[in-house]
């Protein structure tokens, strides 16, 4: 099979296509983190920087099924270790809800940035010299931050969109919507997603 | 190096990594298809035209260029002098069909590039198959997965698959592993028929070995006794000061039986959580009727059946009595009808015996009660010899003036005393592997390691004073009259020995109403009434 593959000549490129997009994915993750836990500092909770996640080294966030093997294996998805935030450590001037909704949005609104950054880089680099390595790199780096940055706030539990929404939301439906759980919301995205699909489509 | 630039170091390394990759991946053959993320649709054309193939000036080899002609961007790849193009970042032979724009034709020029006629033998068989199809007849339009907002949403919805996946595996895999499950498995440990002592490795407790003589026989043939009319005995509590072999005695009882044991301590069945403790019970029963005829072992019964209803702390308390209730429950077996198919008999210790539950103690449950109280002299002469056997002994030691010495003590202490005895002697002769002579001195300084209670234990009079609750010491000596079961009455001065434990000083001729004389009172006499 694998032979096959080669000699169609396409394994190989696949490979390479692969290692990049892990490699972005990664550093990608880094950020992500990283971009929490800064957050995190920011409003005077220091529980991440003590345990050393206050840092873009990719070593410290990594996890090993979700950065490692997953992505490698072909699954273009992935997740690292989760910051750990204490909300009650915040500074005295930073409501429990509003910090808690920083830090979650944190993630993501670091990975649009690099998405924007990247993509802009790309643009101008790819008028330059069109189809060349570097642009084809940055052009990935768009793709994948936008798509992290995307995925994560979809207002589904374990995701920073959940804690977003959860902030957002007035007290009484907050806590309501916190008892949703997963399956309530993954439930809940799936009609609206049809809805606004239905909608549209007419 | 510092954290600093190690991350630096990481970042730069990655990224050329990826570089490496991305440029190597679009060198590759047939590679690079979704590389440029050119979105756009294909130029317009017309049917009449001749097929034309862009061929470098350069040799056969794998080569990469792209042609920018306007806003439209051609990039192609020749691989072995078949030539495969990149239209608009999508992998086909690039053929241009009819008059090539003349934009086009000059960005070819610019390059050095001409264009040839397309033979029909490399339009059909030696492009790359896999591409065939992304051109269609009309030629209008190209494979739709280019679309980057398409990538996007797939990996968007795979992502979201593959999260449920991680939720829903993750919370089962904490149900199987289960620390709530297997919290609720006893913790009691199976000894097998083989790792067993028996009567022999217990020095002294005559008495007690002969009445459990009877449960012994019990278990060896439940259905026979049963089938007698015997009301098979079902629970034993042995009661004592530590130390004085009621674990031991357990062991020996199935090991005499040569039925399994299993053991385990009340402690382990006391958790934080309320009803845990009540189905490691439960858990542990099930376990031992398995396998019955079987002795369960329970050591220090009093962690857990101390009387209800005492104590103020009402959480941990809940979690107390639900699981004496369900031993209770056990112990009645109503659940496994007895002599049928095995016979469990209950045994347990405690050196509590006061505080505990009265329904632990009602016939049927915990019916047989026996006193493993410190071995008498003839005892301790059996322990002190049990545990110099295999030692050699010096020619100036005396086992039973030893056994005279050591008044009061347990069978614990005792071990204690041959223990230190046969280290000092050990170290005298040279340490380890050599052999030790134990002589009297060394059995001298063992029995100064070990407290005494009192130099005359063996001279009182042997009355057990059977107390409901924890006797203190008393400040001053004590003179009393006991009302005895047998309806004696007898008068004497109280020997504080520990806190279940008392004896009787009596003065030599005390006895009154013609009982029977102090010194040949050998056997305890149980006391109703203790009247200061």
């Amino acid at each position: 099979m694998i032979a096959l593959l080669w000699s169609q000549g396409g394994f190989s490129a696949w490979i390479l296509d692969r290692f990049a997009l892990w490699v972005v994915l990664i550093l990608s993750l880094t950020v992500h983190e990283w971009a929490h836990a800064a957050e995190a500092r920011r409003l005077g909770d220091p529980t991440a920087e003590a345990q050393g996640r206050l840092s873009l080294d990719p070593l410290v966030h990594l996890d090993a099924v979700g950065t490692v093997l997953l992505p490698f294996l072909g699954v273009p998805f992935g997740w690292a270790k989760p910051v750990p935030v204490e909300p009650l450590r915040f500074r005295r001037d930073v409501s429990l809800r509003w910090g808690l909704l920083r830090t979650a949005a944190a993630g993501p609104l670091s990975n649009l940035a690099v998405a924007a950054l990247t993509g802009g880089l790309w643009w101008a680099l790819d008028r330059l010299s069109p189809g060349a390595p570097l642009p084809t790199l940055l052009a990935r780096f768009a793709q994948v931050n936008l798509a992290l940055a995307l995925f994560n706030l979809l207002p589904i539990p374990p995701l920073d969109g959940s804690r977003v929404v959860a902030g957002l939301l007035p007290e009484p439906w907050a806590s309501r919507y916190a008892r949703l759980g997963t399956v309530g919301t993954v439930v809940g995205v799936v009609i609206v997603s049809f809805v606004i699909g239905a909608l549209r489509s007419d | 190096m510092s954290p600093r630039a190690r991350t630096a170091l990481i970042w730069v390394a990655l990224l050329l990594l990826a570089l490496a990759a991305v440029s190597l991946g679009m060198r590759a053959p047939g590679g690079g298809g979704r590389q440029g993320a050119v979105a756009g649709r294909a130029p317009a054309h017309d049917q009449t035209a001749d097929l034309y193939d862009a061929v470098p000036a350069v040799g056969p080899e794998v080569l990469l260029f792209s042609l920018n002609a306007g806003d439209v961007i051609y990039t192609g790849i020749r691989a072995d002098g078949d030539v495969v193009a990149w239209l608009q970042g999508e992998a086909m032979p690039l053929r241009v069909e009819g008059p090539v724009p003349s934009d086009l034709l000059q960005a070819i020029q610019d390059r050095g590039l001409v264009l040839q006629p397309l033979p029909a033998a490399i339009d059909d068989g030696a492009d790359d198959g896999a591409y065939d199809g992304a051109y269609d007849a009309d030629g209008a339009e190209l494979v739709p997965a280019d679309d980057p907002l398409v990538d996007l949403l797939a990996i968007v919805l795979v992502a979201a698959v593959l999260l449920i996946g991680l939720v829903v595996w993750r919370r089962r895999q904490v149900k199987a592993q289960g620390g709530i499950m297997e919290m609720r498995k006893s913790t009691a440990r199976r000894l097998e028929t083989a790792s067993q002592l028996r009567f022999d490795d217990i020095g002294g407790a005559v008495e007690v070995k002969e009445r459990l003589a009877d449960v012994i026989a019990c278990l060896r043939d439940p259905e026979g006794w049963a089938k007698a009319g015997v009301r098979l005995p079902r629970g034993v509590l042995l009661e004592g000061p530590p130390g004085c072999g009621k674990t031991m005695m357990a062991r020996a009882v199935a090991g005499e039986a040569g039925v399994p044991v299993f053991v385990l301590s009340a402690s382990e069945l006391v958790e934080m959580f309320v009803g845990v403790g009540a189905s490691r019970v439960r858990d542990m029963f099930e376990q031992a009727r398995a396998a019955a005829p079987a002795v369960l072992f329970i050591d220090e019964l009093d962690a857990i059946g101390r009387r209800r209803g005492a104590g103020v702390m009402s959480a941990a308390h809940d979690e107390r009595e639900q699981t004496l209730n369900q031993l209770l429950v056990g112990l009645d077996g109503v659940d496994a009808p007895q002599g049928k198919r095995g016979h469990l008999v209950v045994m347990a210790a405690t050196n509590r015996a006061d505080i505990l539950d009265p329904a632990l103690l009602r016939p049927g449950r915990f019916d047989i009660k026996l006193r493993m109280g410190p071995p008498d002299a003839s005892g301790r002469a059996a322990v002190l010899r049990l545990h110099t056997k295999g030692r050699v002994m010096g020619q100036d030691v005396q086992i039973e003036a030893l056994a005279e010495q050591t008044a009061g003590l347990s069978g614990a202490e005792l071990e204690l005393i041959c223990a230190e005895a046969t280290l000092r002697a050990a170290r005298r002769a040279g340490g380890p592997g050599s052999t030790a002579v134990v002589g009297a001195a060394d059995l001298a300084h063992g029995l100064a390691q070990v407290r005494r209670p009192t130099a005359d234990f063996d001279v009182l009079d042997a009355v057990l004073i059977e107390s409901q609750g924890q006797i203190a010491r008393p400040p001053v000596p004590l003179e009393v009259v006991l009302d005895l079961l047998d309806g004696t009455e007898r008068r004497g001065q109280l020997v504080w020995i520990d806190a279940s434990w008392v004896k009787l000083r009596a003065p030599v001729g005390a006895v009154t109403d013609g009982a029977p004389a102090a010194g040949g009172a050998t056997e305890p006499v149980e006391a109703a009434i203790l009247v200061p």
